[in-house]
C-alpha cells in the first residue's frame, strides 16, 4: 500500500498531509502523540480513501500561534475539508483528534457523515481521575498508554529518551498538545452537556485497558450520543489504532460499512 | 558592587528517608510534612537573619516566590517583604518574585509593590518572574501561555506605574477597561526591577532589551552560568549597547568559618540537603511544554549543564562553584576570581542553605560582613559609603 506525504498552504499556511488509498473519503483526526501513517492506516486506505492532516504545530504543519482553544481547531479542520474538497466525510478521531471530531459534529453536523470516537478526551465525569501525562517520564507514560507497557510497540512509540533526530519534533508535539490539553476541565465543560447535538451515526471504540482516559469517558460519550454503539478492545490501552490495529481497522471498517 | 543577602526560606525538618519515599520536594510533596508550630519559629529565625543583614551592612535583603513545596516558605513574598520594611530603616528590599504568568489579576501585583514601595520610602527592588516550570502545574497555568502572560502582565505593570489612569489596557491574555493603581510608587518613574532567569534566550533578550539587571540561577556550575551572562552580553552588543557590571547578578551560596576544614564540616550536610531533598525535582516537572522554548532547550549548553541534585561528590560541587565555602581567605580568593569571571556587580548571597540552623547562619554571616565584604568592596567598588553595624 502507498501513501503520499506533501505539504499543502492551507489559510496562508503549511499543513503537512497524508493520503492513501482509494474509496469513499475518511477523514483521520490523529491524537497527541502519533501524527503520521502508521500501518494501521494502510489497513483503512484498503477500503477508503484517508486523509490524514497534521494539526497545527504537530509535525511540519505551522499555524499553532493561531490555535488557543479547540473552536479554533475546529475552524482549522473545517478549512483544511474545504481545500481537501469534502463538504461531508466519516470522520475517526483518536484521543486529541476524537475531541476535535465529537467538537466537529457538534458544531457542524453537515460535515460529518459518520462519526468514529476513538479513547478521545473530551469528556468530564465527575470522580473519574485523569493522570496527568505531561507530568509522567516515559516508563509512566507507557503504563499510561498501553495494555503493555513492556511491548517494543510501547518502547518504540515512546522510547526513553527521543533520538536526537527527533528531539525537536518531539518537543513541538509536546508543546501543541499542551496548548489544547493543559486545563482541560476548563474546555471540557461544555461538550458533555452538548453531545446530543450530534446526528451523525457514532461509533465509539475504548481500549479495555486505557489508563489514561478510563473506559467511563468512554461511556458518556456512549450515553451523551443517541443511537451510538459502543465498541470495547481488550488488550488494548489508550491506542487501538496502534495496540491493535487489525482488529480496530476491522470494526471501524464494518461500522462505516454499514 | 552591591552585595544581597537573599533568603529562600527553606524546610529544615524533611524525613531522613524522604529520598526514598517521595518524588519530590515540590507539587506532590505532602503538606502533611509541614508543622506549623516548627513553622512560626522559622519565620522568626529567617526575618531576623535578613534583619541582621542592614546591621551588617549589606546593601540589599532579598525575598522570593515559590508554591506548593518545601524548598522555599514564601507563597508570597509581598507578605514577607511588608515585616521587613518594618523592621529596617535603610536597606533596599529585593522581591524576587511575583510570578506574573500564575496571576490572573497583575493590577494586584502592580498595587501591592506600589504599596511596598511607598511604606518603604522607595526601598523596594521589583522583581517579575515567570517562575518555574513546575509552578504552571500548581497553578493548572498553561505553561504554552506563559511567556506572553509575562510580557502582558509586566507591561501592564510598567503602565500602570507610569502612566496617568484610569486608562484602559488592551491585551490579549489581560483586558482592563480601568487601570488605576492607588497608591502609585514612591520611586520615579517606577521600583527598579531586577529580574532572575535560568539562562533561556527568551529572558536574556528580555532583559537586554530593558536594560534590567539580570540574576542567574544558583544550581548549576559557574561556568554554565557565566557563560550565560556572556549570552546576554553578546546579545546586548549584537544591538550595540554594553551591559555594566551593574546590571549582572550572580548568586552564590556562600559560607565562611574559622577555617576551611570548619566550614566543610559544617556546611556540607545541609548542601546535601537542599540539592537531594529540596531541590529533588524531575525533568517534567522543571519543564512542561512551553515553558522554555524548544530553541533554548535545544541549544547545546543546554545539555552540558548540570543540576546540583545530580552531583554526587563534594569534589565535584566545590570544583563546580555550586558553593563558596571556606576561611575568610579562601572565600576572599573564590569570590574575587568569579566576580572577574561574571563581571558582575551584584552579589546575590544565600547564606542559610538547606538545614542550616539559626546560629551558625548568622554566624556565616557576620564573618563574610566583617572579613571578606569589605576586602571585595575596596577592590571593586562601592555605590556609596556604608556604615557597618554590629548585630545586637
Amino acid at each position: 500500500m502507498s501513501s503520499k506525504e506533501e505539504i499543502v498552504r492551507i489559510g496562508g499556511k503549511d499543513v503537512q498531509l497524508f493520503t492513501g488509498g482509494d474509496g469513499p473519503p475518511l477523514l483521520y483526526l490523529h491524537g497527541a502523540g502519533m501524527f503520521r501513517w502508521m500501518p494501521v492506516h494502510d489497513r483503512l486506505a484498503a477500503r477508503r480513501r484517508v486523509y490524514l492532516p497534521v494539526h497545527p504545530g504537530f509535525g511540519a504543519s505551522q499555524g499553532l500561534e493561531e490555535i488557543e482553544a479547540m473552536d479554533d481547531l475546529v475552524f482549522h479542520t473545517l478549512d483544511v475539508m474545504d481545500a481537501l474538497g469534502l463538504p461531508r466525510a466519516d470522520v475517526v478521531g483518536l484521543s486529541l483528534g476524537g475531541w476535535l471530531a465529537a467538537e466537529l459534529a457538534v458544531r457542524h453536523p453537515e460535515r460529518v457523515q459518520r462519526l468514529v470516537l476513538v479513547d478521545a478526551a473530551g469528556t468530564r465525569v465527575p470522580g473519574v481521575e485523569r493522570p496527568d501525562l505531561f507530568l509522567a517520564p516515559a516508563p509512566k507514560a507507557r503504563e499510561l498508554l498501553f495494555a503493555d507497557p513492556t511491548s517494543a510497540l510501547a518502547t518504540s512509540l515512546i522510547p526513553d529518551v527521543p533520538p536526537p533526530e527527533r528531539m525537536e519534533m518531539a518537543l513541538r508535539g509536546r508543546e501543541a498538545a499542551a496548548r489544547l490539553l493543559w486545563n482541560t476541565h476548563v474546555q471540557y465543560r461544555k461538550l458533555t452537556s452538548r453531545l446530543g447535538r450530534i446526528k451523525a451515526p457514532t461509533l465509539i471504540v475504548w481500549g479495555a485497558q486505557d489508563r489514561l482516559l478510563p473506559l467511563a469517558l468512554g461511556e458518556a460519550y456512549h450515553r451523551g450520543i443517541a443511537g451510538s454503539t459502543m465498541t470495547v478492545i481488550e488488550h488494548c490501552g489508550h491506542l487501538p489504532p496502534f495496540e491493535q490495529p487489525e482488529r480496530f481497522a476491522e470494526t471501524v471498517l464494518s461500522f462505516l460499512a454499514r | 558592587m552591591q552585595f544581597v543577602c537573599f533568603h529562600l526560606m527553606p524546610w529544615p525538618y524533611l524525613p531522613d528517608d524522604f529520598e526514598q519515599r517521595h518524588e519530590s520536594a515540590w507539587l506532590t510533596v505532602p503538606n502533611s510534612l509541614y508543622d506549623a508550630r516548627r513553622g512560626h519559629q522559622l519565620y522568626r529565625d529567617y526575618l531576623d537573619q535578613l534583619v541582621a543583614a542592614e546591621g551588617l551592612g549589606f546593601d540589599v535583603i532579598g525575598v522570593n516566590e515559590h508554591h506548593q513545596n518545601a524548598y522555599g516558605l514564601m507563597p508570597s513574598p509581598n507578605l514577607m517583604a511588608s515585616a521587613l520594611i518594618q523592621r529596617t530603616s535603610r536597606i533596599k528590599v529585593l522581591v524576587l518574585g511575583n510570578a506574573l504568568p500564575l496571576y490572573d489579576h497583575p493590577q494586584r501585583v502592580a498595587e501591592e509593590l506600589a504599596m511596598l514601595d511607598v511604606m518603604s520610602a522607595g526601598r523596594l527592588i521589583a522583581g517579575m518572574v515567570v517562575g518555574l516550570g513546575v509552578e504552571a502545574f500548581s497553578y493548572e497555568v498553561n505553561p504554552t501561555f506563559v511567556r506572553e502572560r509575562y510580557r502582558e502582565a509586566h507591561e501592564l505593570i510598567i503602565r500602570a506605574w507610569t502612566e496617568p489612569g484610569p486608562f484602559h489596557f488592551e491585551g490579549k491574555h489581560y483586558d482592563f477597561r480601568w487601570v488605576n493603581v492607588w497608591p502609585r510608587p514612591y520611586q520615579q518613574p517606577h521600583p527598579p526591577i531586577w529580574i532572575p532567569g535560568s539562562g533561556s534566550m527568551e529572558t536574556i533578550r528580555f532583559v537586554a532589551e530593558r536594560k534590567y539587571p539580570w540574576i542567574a540561577l544558583p544550581y548549576s556550575q559557574f561556568e554554565v552560568m557565566k557563560e550565560h551572562f556572556d549570552m546576554l552580553r553578546e546579545y546586548a552588543a549584537s544591538r550595540g549597547e554594553e551591559v555594566p557590571a551593574e546590571r549582572v547578578g550572580w548568586p552564590c551560596m556562600i559560607y565562611v568559618a574559622e577555617t576551611d576544614e570548619q566550614a566543610r564540616r559544617e556546611f556540607e550536610p545541609h548542601f546535601w540537603y537542599l540539592a537531594k531533598k529540596l531541590l529533588r525535582l524531575p525533568r517534567e516537572y522543571m519543564f512542561p511544554p512551553g515553558h522554555t522554548s524548544i530553541q533554548s532547550q535545544l541549544r547545546p549548553g543546554h545539555a552540558k549543564r548540570k543540576f546540583i541534585s545530580l552531583l554526587s561528590s563534594w569534589k565535584e560541587a566545590e570544583d563546580g562553584l555550586y558553593a563558596i565555602v571556606g576561611s575568610p581567605e579562601t572565600v576572599r580568593q573564590k569570590m574575587r576570581e568569579g566576580i572577574k569571571q561574571a563581571g558582575c556587580g551584584i552579589i546575590q548571597g544565600i547564606f542559610q542553605v538547606g538545614s542550616l540552623p539559626h546560629d551558625l547562619t548568622l554566624k556565616n554571616m557576620t564573618l563574610f560582613a566583617r572579613e571578606v565584604m569589605p576586602a571585595l568592596r575596596a577592590e571593586f567598588g562601592s555605590d556609596s559609603p556604608r556604615t557597618t553595624y554590629s548585630i545586637t
